[in-house]
């Protein structure tokens, strides 16, 4: 058996050497710790991502077999050159989905992207909100940029290594985005609070008219790191009333973050503001849920979880 | 055979490190990812000791503050997994029927998330959420649970090939 004392003295060591790497990063020092770490970790993270996902992807399909008719018909008529391929693997199907709609949405706005797939994803017990892309300061990846996918904004850049970088989610409780009402032109701000489907918005004039049901894009200030007109969120709650001054609002994100994958890295702003274009068509309120029903889900391959109507009108 | 020794330590918290990042989040479960690496920590902890689940435990808090997408202050999870490792074998050193090591993976697993929030809450990460803390513990219980009925024999398992235990004589007299 182990003598106690030297058992004790080691655990001490081991826990005070952690507590001083605590330290020395919480004055600033150790990134480039991380740096050599993210540049050796990248490639064999990416490599296993490669590996697993159509394991996944084939179990997931298995597992959803009685819808798989409908999807097949949507897919058709969005994605026209895979239909022809009759062989097409269920992986390639989701992966050509996802691509379509970031690129309506990019040339709605008129961004140009970098694409790049998820490769691992933070630990939820973490607190924090962060995945891993496979592009990189090779791709021209760069800090502060901005990252999206076909539903909307979905985080920044924070770190890159050459081949990978690593994204805050909007999400998480340290990101803040300017934000702007639809057609209203209010500003205010919006925070994560670490529960994928609620953020905050502070409205900068406490009288600002927001009700439940309002759209945010992403307002961007001249020379700051977020790109203006992408969609955000919608407006769900509004606690307190016009004129105090804690009018908060309670947003759910356009994007689902636990079920990321294709994403776009910005790396050029475009020239002059979108506004509100990025934005599909505002769904209209028809009272019989079943031409509706029947409509939207034969018009676009849009998934079931976004709630706007497909995008097909408002892209070039 | 100490190389071994570190080699399969290595090897088996490099192979957990991937695997949580990589795999278990697309399971997209509720609540926590399930914890593969404090699970592997807490069976190193019982198949070779306190002083080795500490070392582990160290190794693989390093390892997953450095490795992307990690964002926080490094340190942090080497702190609570240093813990894990060195309570999974100070505990796991009397004689424990394979239910009660399980039981044990799970409440040390669920501890360690709240480990993590206490430490963060000490130091002021702003992202630590207490009104999620409840659920993330239980799911993270349940999980490490599931995990750990699969980690534990085989880690064990694969310690005995490498540290196989000194065989025992009986010496009490008038054994002839």
């Amino acid at each position: 058996m182990r003598d106690n004392k030297r058992t004790r003295t080691i655990l001490g060591l081991l826990l005070l050497t952690s507590l001083t790497l605590v330290v020395l990063n919480l004055r600033g020092s150790g990134d480039g710790a991380r740096d050599a770490a993210g540049g050796f970790f990248g490639p064999v993270q990416s490599a296993a991502s490669a590996i697993v996902r159509p394991i996944s992807d084939f179990i997931g399909s298995v597992s959803s077999l009685g819808s798989k008719d409908q999807q097949i018909s949507d897919l058709q008529q969005q994605v026209d050159e895979l239909t022809q391929q009759l062989n097409t693997t269920e992986y390639a199907r989701n992966r050509a989905r996802e691509l379509d709609e970031l690129l309506r949405l990019a040339g709605a706005g008129q961004y140009e992207f970098v694409p790049a797939q998820v490769i691992a994803y933070g630990p939820t017990q973490g607190f924090a909100w962060t995945v891993t892309v496979d592009a990189g300061s090779k791709d021209g990846v760069e800090v502060d940029q901005n990252v999206i996918n076909g539903q909307g904004l979905v985080g920044r850049v924070i770190r890159v290594t050459d081949s990978t970088a690593t994204i805050a989610l909007l999400v998480d409780a340290t990101a803040t985005v300017g934000a702007r009402v639809e057609a209203s032109m209010e500003k205010g701000f919006l925070n994560g609070t670490g529960d994928p489907n609620a953020l905050e918005l502070q409205l900068l004039d406490p009288f600002a008219p927001v009700q439940p049901g309002d759209r945010l894009v992403s307002f961007g200030v001249r020379g700051g790191a977020y790109v203006p007109g992408i969609p955000l969120g919608t407006v769900v709650d509004v606690k307190g009333t016009p004129g105090q001054l804690t009018r908060i609002a309670t947003v759910k994100p356009f994007v689902d973050v636990t079920t990321l994958d294709v994403v776009g890295i910005i790396v050029q702003k475009p020239r002059t503001d979108p506004r509100d274009s990025v934005l599909p068509p505002k769904p209209s309120e028809t009272p019989s849920p079943s031409p509706s029903a029947s409509g939207s889900s034969g018009s676009g391959a849009s998934d079931g979880a976004s709630p706007q109507a497909s995008p097909s009108g408002s892209a070039s | 055979m100490a190389w071994l020794r570190a080699a399969l330590t290595a090897a088996l918290l490099l192979t957990a490190v991937l695997l949580q990042l990589t795999v278990l989040p697309l399971l997209h479960l509720p609540g926590a990812t399930p914890d593969l690496v404090a699970v592997t920590v807490i069976a190193l902890g019982l198949a070779a000791g306190p002083v080795r689940g500490a070392v582990a435990g160290f190794a693989a808090g390093i390892v997953l503050d450095l490795v992307p997408p990690a964002d926080g202050l490094l340190g942090l999870t080497a702190v609570v997994l240093v813990t894990v490792g060195y309570l999974a074998g100070l505990l796991g050193q009397t004689e424990r029927s394979p239910f009660s090591a399980v039981g044990l993976a799970g409440l040390l697993s669920a501890g360690s998330v709240l480990g993590l929030a206490l430490v963060g809450g000490v130091v002021g990460d702003p992202r630590v959420a207490w009104d999620r803390l409840p659920g993330l513990l239980l799911t993270q219980f349940l999980y490490a649970l599931v995990l750990a009925a699969f980690v534990i024999p085989l880690v064990a398992a694969l310690w005995r090939r490498v540290d196989p235990p000194a065989p025992r004589y009986d010496v009490s007299p008038g054994s002839r």
